[in-house]
């Protein structure tokens, strides 16, 4: 896979959670505004689209608690998918702790496991290596997590 | 339009029914979650109690489960709450 930059971009919060998105540079959107422009419009998708975005709203009410989730990766990995019951849309994210979500991209789940397509297994990589990123710097004191606050990303950007 | 903005124009797009829908899923599932962690019970436990698989409760907590009169009504028995207010 090509080497690429990407940023941390703050989305919004509440008391007891954060929630954030990835955008690569060059992109002029962050991956989650690149999910909600292909579904907010799609006849066939914009009511499992609504109930993702609803779901949000509660997960930034609630904090983003692990039960509303599926994990999905590797089992160290804060890979997760937040899908919908009735259909085949999911949102791809990284569950770092109750108090921040970093959101992905998504689409449908066509296929049984998301490796087996390669558009989801594009975006579930991306996070997956921007995770692993992200524990380094941590590690290395260059960013800090505090409750629903991620310090140290303003104008940078990390290669994936 | 940047990302949050997109996704308060999003949520202003939410219908009603969904968000009355999702409210409660999302209640519901709380409220077995708080008791569940209050009575020291894990999933598995509480799967067990229920007679269904850990797959089927996971489900019932995420807060996006449609819960069925029969489902709420024999968890309300098991744990001996009201899962609904009537």
């Amino acid at each position: 896979m090509e080497k690429k930059d990407v940023k941390l971009e703050f989305i919004d919060k509440s008391e007891k959670a954060a929630l954030y998105t990835i955008c690569f540079k060059g992109n002029d959107t962050s991956e989650f505004a690149d999910f909600m422009l292909k579904y907010k419009n799609n006849a066939d998708l914009k009511q499992d689209y609504r109930y993702i975005v609803y779901a949000l709203s509660k997960i930034l009410e609630n904090g983003a608690l692990e039960r509303y989730f599926r994990p999905e990766g590797k089992i160290n990995d804060n890979l997760s998918a937040l899908p919908i019951e009735h259909g085949k849309l999911r949102l791809y994210c990284l569950r770092i702790s109750d108090q921040i979500l970093i959101l992905g991209n998504g689409g449908v789940k066509r296929t049984k496991k998301y490796n087996e397509d390669e558009e989801l297994s594009g975006y579930v990589i991306s996070l997956q290596k921007f995770d692993e990123i992200l524990k380094g710097e941590i590690m290395k004191g260059s960013i800090t997590i505090e409750h629903t606050s991620i310090d140290g990303i303003d104008d940078k950007y990390f290669r994936l | 339009m940047n990302t949050k903005e997109l996704f308060k124009e999003s949520l202003e797009d939410v219908s009603p029914e969904i968000k009355a829908e999702l409210d409660l899923s999302f209640a519901i599932a709380d409220k077995i979650g708080r008791i569940l962690t209050e009575r020291g019970l894990s999933q598995k436990e509480f799967a067990r109690k229920m007679k269904k698989t850990e797959a089927e409760v996971s489900r019932w907590l995420t807060g996006r489960h449609n819960f069925t009169i029969r489902t709420i009504a024999r968890i309300s028995v098991a744990l001996d709450v009201q899962l609904l207010e009537m």
